[in-house]
């Protein structure tokens, strides 16, 4: 009964993100761009593609810079998370606008990044993910602040404003803006397990198999990145990590924090046999570690969004695993573009890439 | 007043040099509603982006200015800008004036901010000091305790927990003293060996300390003293601030309202300029103008060119002229009001007849035959006076609903008049024509034939319109045109002699049927009218089969049409109705103050819901029953290019 009214629920909308993920990219095409030999060549092969206007742009004499293409791109990507909310409703709306604030987050992170260092408006600006007239925040406006104490007051009636608050002593005694980055990553990832917990049903374990893995993944990460790149202590690393998520907790921070192996913690959180390990132990060093981790853990999302999509399509998981793996393609397109403009071979640029079979 | 303002198409041909100053004195006089660029032909190539880019430019500096406004809770006003607007150069120049008033801004607020913070600073640490005051021990002691780190501040209430879970290596004491506007007052104490990683700990969960000055001494009743004396003296220094403030708002205003006005004025300009089309060093500026105001137009061009212009007037012609031609409504002030019911409808269309007057005078007539009661009357009309006057100055903006509510009131106290109807009381005036609850099926027949005029006037303005835009051929087999009409009146014919007793005579019943096939026939007859072919689409079947279904509903509505107007009759009726609810009510509590009230209350109640559905009944009947008829308003309403409400 429940799989009959999920169909009849999700039929329209599973039809529609069928039509939108015919426009990601194809294995042939992807196996093309990541074997071309320069971005010339790389472009070429776009410009049969969805993404052939952002290719014609690229090559129009160089008016667009690669980070104004990564701009774009994520302007792409934030427009259809706002198409696919249309799909649904309720719970399961409000879910993917919460998913689509973390656009919103990148951009307010840019313009304290921007104030911090002093940049002009016009400067920051370039930063900036347009987000069209879809944010209720008034970013031309936020631009012209320019300081970061005036943007937190600026942001005291969102819902930034309480722990940004928090987080501004901080910002005034070591004027670094790593608690106010922490504070505000937080807070939009408590938000988004609570959209989850709002779900019920196939939807909640949907919601929690992807999204749910995704705030998994990143506790995981950044307590390694506090731990070696930051080299915090192990309360530090505790206080700076989501309080739990659905597989992590405080014990496993702990651990982590106290020198636990990567393979240890994966196994523990999902079991032997479900990540792949292989990256880990090519690893030399603790740095290394971590950026190979990172990609592991990508890879592993990317493969559970895939399974989404290729599973029971009358699911709210068909819709989220849509936006993982459109997500995922724009971050590994500007990391390729990036790659082949200085002539990277296959094998260096499939070692940065998500998608890519080494 | 029966058809929209006529309209002339002008197309206005100037060099690049004058354009601004054009565009200035057309949107100066506000008589110009500008083509969409992509009406302009080989004319739209030559629109660039540049003015876009310009428009969103000084918006962005709008939501700045009405940022700072804000800010500073400085009302907006209107005020009139000094010099010529020149939006190509004005930006930079405004850029910078706000810029200087945005930093000014932001240093008092940044003052205001850190003051609110040292305030509460000290008001934490009054409390925590009141909290130590029976312990009697000298603060200076507890600084330098050997063998023991303590630290005081505050943490987010929520981030608690998680610091006491962080807390698993080192043994530790964290005393939660009282909570604060979603932050939590602690005294976290260590073994001093430990001090390192409990201050770690307590910064990563967002401790605010609350440090004191090393000045401080004594017990901590002493250091209380010490503490309010700083607590008065921040609060002191927020005064100073507040009088700041003040003398910022009252220097700035008059500097930031002006800004704003150029701002809104430059960017009607650059808008309007991006609706030009202009190919080489000529511009091309085209729009639909008042054929009365055209030559207003003209002159005040050639006198900003000094002749260098070119400046044409084309009539509409056709109803499908370059682009719609857009609406203006020109009615009397007694009508003015009942253009807003008009619009929630539609639009008007061009060439449609107007229907403001028709009707303003309807749905007056129609309310007060529904509520028809003098006193009730009078008081809608009091309410009205109220609100069209704006006695009531937060009701400013709801003037026309006053203006309608006089008429209806007024309306209903005449036909309380005709009724004897007052407050619901029969017996106090004479009803100078009958009294409803006594006479219904009068009443109920005068009712339709109110209704059957209503609708004449439906199907003479179908025809109107159809003569306006040129398809009076189309009308004449419309089940709502000249067939149509005359089939309503043979009908109409048959239930008079049927009236009045007698039979109906066999020349009635043939053009009856006459026009019965005529309208079963519409659509070959009027393609055979309007020379089309082919005269019949499909099958002869299919078409017999449509025709009869259109017949029976053409027969159908005008009967429900008709008979929808019994309801103004019923209404009254039911009016009278409930005020005798509301008089038995009192009767029944036996008089006295509570009976007073049930009355009072009963028609307070009356006015209010009974008058509402009233209303709501009235313009079914005017939107479902007239305007069926005749009016379709899918019209665009005029919107000349003005600049804001200013002088520049």
């Amino acid at each position: 009964m429940a799989i009959g009214l999920d169909a009849v629920r999700y039929s329209a909308a599973n039809a529609r993100v069928k039509g939108l993920a015919s426009q990601l990219l194809s294995d042939e095409t992807w196996q093309a761009l990541t074997s071309a030999e320069d971005l010339g060549i790389a472009l070429s092969i776009l410009r049969g593609t969805v993404y052939a206007d952002v290719a014609a742009d690229v090559e129009a004499g160089g008016a667009i810079t690669l980070e104004d293409l990564e701009r774009r791109l994520d302007a792409r990507a934030a427009q259809n998370v706002r198409r696919t909310m249309t799909f649904v409703s309720g719970a399961q709306r409000d879910l993917l606008q919460v998913w689509w604030q973390h656009f919103e987050l990148e951009n307010l992170k840019a313009l304290f990044r921007g104030f911090d260092q002093g940049m002009s408006p016009d400067a920051i600006r370039r930063f900036l993910i347009p987000m069209g007239q879809t944010s209720r925040l008034p970013w031309e406006v936020l631009l012209h602040i320019q300081s970061v104490p005036g943007l937190v007051d600026r942001l005291s009636g969102t819902h930034y404003g309480q722990p940004l608050r928090n987080a501004l002593p901080a910002y005034n005694r070591e004027r670094s803006l790593f608690a106010i980055e922490i504070a505000l990553d937080i807070r939009y990832y408590r938000d988004l397990a609570a959209a989850i917990n709002a779900l019920g049903g196939a939807d909640f374990d949907d919601a929690r198999r992807i999204i749910g893995t995704r705030l998994d993944i990143l506790n995981i990460l950044w307590a390694y990145r506090h731990r070696v790149y930051y080299n915090l202590s192990a309360e530090e690393i505790v206080n700076y990590t989501l309080w739990h998520t659905f597989r992590t907790d405080t014990n496993l921070i702990r651990d982590i924090a106290l020198g636990a192996p990567p393979e240890d913690i994966l196994e523990r959180v999902w079991g032997r046999g479900s990540v792949d390990l292989s990256l880990l132990e090519r690893a030399t060093d603790e740095a290394s570690m971590v950026t190979n981790l990172e990609l592991t853990l990508e890879r592993f999302w990317w493969g559970l969004a895939r399974s989404a999509m290729g599973g029971y399509p009358f699911r709210l998981g068909a819709l989220l695993g849509y936006l993982v793996l459109q997500e995922t393609e724009i971050a590994d397109l500007v990391t390729l573009l990036e790659a082949k403009a200085m002539r990277w071979d296959r094998e260096r640029v499939c070692r940065h890439l998500v998608r890519c079979e080494e | 007043m029966f058809v929209p303002v006529e309209m002339s198409e002008v197309d206005i041909f100037v060099f690049e040099n004058d354009v601004e100053e054009v565009a200035q004195a057309v949107a100066g006089l506000g008589v110009m509603h500008l083509l969409d660029v992509g009406s302009l032909g080989k004319w739209a190539e030559g629109v660039s982006t540049e003015w876009t880019g310009r428009v969103s430019a000084y918006v962005t500096q709008e939501r700045r200015v009405r940022e700072l406004l804000e800010q500073l809770d400085i009302p907006e006003e209107q005020l009139s800008c000094e010099g010529r607007l020149n939006p190509a150069e004005d930006y930079a120049a405004l850029e910078e004036e706000i810029q200087e008033v945005e930093a000014e801004v932001r240093d008092l607020r940044r003052s205001e901010v850190e003051v609110q913070r040292e305030i509460e600073h000290w008001e934490l640490l009054a409390r925590s000091m009141e909290i130590l005051e029976p312990l009697s021990v000298s603060i200076s002691d507890l600084r330098q305790l050997e063998h023991l780190h303590l630290v005081a501040g505050s943490i987010p209430a929520e981030n608690l927990a998680r610091l006491e879970a962080s807390l698993f290596r080192i043994p530790y004491n964290i005393i939660p003293v009282f909570r604060y506007r979603g932050r939590v007052v602690v005294f976290a104490f260590c073994a001093e060996e430990h001090a390192a990683i409990l201050d770690r700990a307590l910064e990563s969960a967002f401790l605010d300390p609350l440090s004191l000055p090393q000045e401080f001494g004594g017990t901590a009743q002493e250091v209380l003293a010490q503490v309010t004396e700083r607590a008065r003296s921040a609060h002191e220094e927020a005064d100073a601030l507040q009088r700041q403030r003040q003398e910022l708002v009252d220097r700035l205003r008059p500097r930031l309202m002006p800004i704003l006005m150029r701002i809104r004025g430059d960017r009607a300009i650059a808008d309007a300029m991006s609706h030009f089309g202009h190919r080489g060093r000529v511009y091309l500026i085209a729009g639909w103008v008042p054929k009365d105001r055209v030559e207003e137009l003209r002159q005040l061009i050639e006198e900003t060119t000094e002749g260098r212009v070119t400046f044409e007037e084309n009539p509409v012609t056709r109803p499908d002229d370059r682009a719609k031609v857009p609406t203006l409504l020109r009615n009397s002030s007694l009508f003015r009001p009942i253009e807003s019911l008009v619009t929630t409808y539609g639009t008007p269309g061009y060439r449609e007849i107007d229907p403001t007057a028709i009707l303003g005078i309807t749905f007056v007539v129609m309310f007060g035959s529904m509520f028809g009661d003098m006193g009730h009357g009078l008081v809608l009309a009091l309410i009205g006076v109220v609100l069209a006057y704006h006695v009531v100055p937060g009701l400013a903006t709801m003037s026309a609903l006053g203006h309608i509510l006089i008429a209806c009131g007024i309306s209903s106290a005449v036909f309380g008049l005709l009724y004897g109807s007052v407050f619901g009381l029969e017996d106090i005036i004479p009803a100078l024509w009958l009294r409803p609850m006594n006479d219904i099926l009068t009443l109920l027949l005068a009712s339709v034939g109110f209704g059957v005029v209503v609708l004449n006037i439906g199907f003479a303005a179908r025809l109107a319109t159809a003569a306006r835009s040129g398809r009076f051929r189309e009308a004449v087999f419309d089940k709502n045109g000249i067939v149509g009409l005359l089939l309503y009146w043979s009908l109409l014919g048959v239930v008079a002699f049927v009236a009045l007793g007698g039979g109906v005579p066999g020349w009635l019943i043939a053009v009856i049927l006459l026009l019965a096939v005529a309208l079963f026939l519409a659509e070959p007859l009027t393609n055979l009218l309007m020379r089309r072919s082919p005269v019949i689409h499909g099958s002869v079947p299919e078409l017999a089969v449509q025709a009869f279904f259109e017949l029976f509903e053409a027969l159908i509505s005008y009967a429900s049409n008709t008979l929808s107007y019994v309801r103004l009759g019923a209404f009254a009726v039911a009016h009278v109705g409930l005020t005798m609810v509301v008089f038995l009510l009192a009767d029944m509590l036996g008089g006295g103050l509570a009976a007073i009230l049930v009355i009072i209350v009963g028609n307070i109640a009356i006015i209010g819901f009974e008058g509402l559905i009233v209303g709501i009944q009235t313009l079914r009947l005017e939107y479902y029953e007239l305007f069926g008829k005749f009016f379709k308003g899918e019209g665009i309403p005029f919107k000349p290019l003005t600049l804001p409400a200013m002088e520049c």
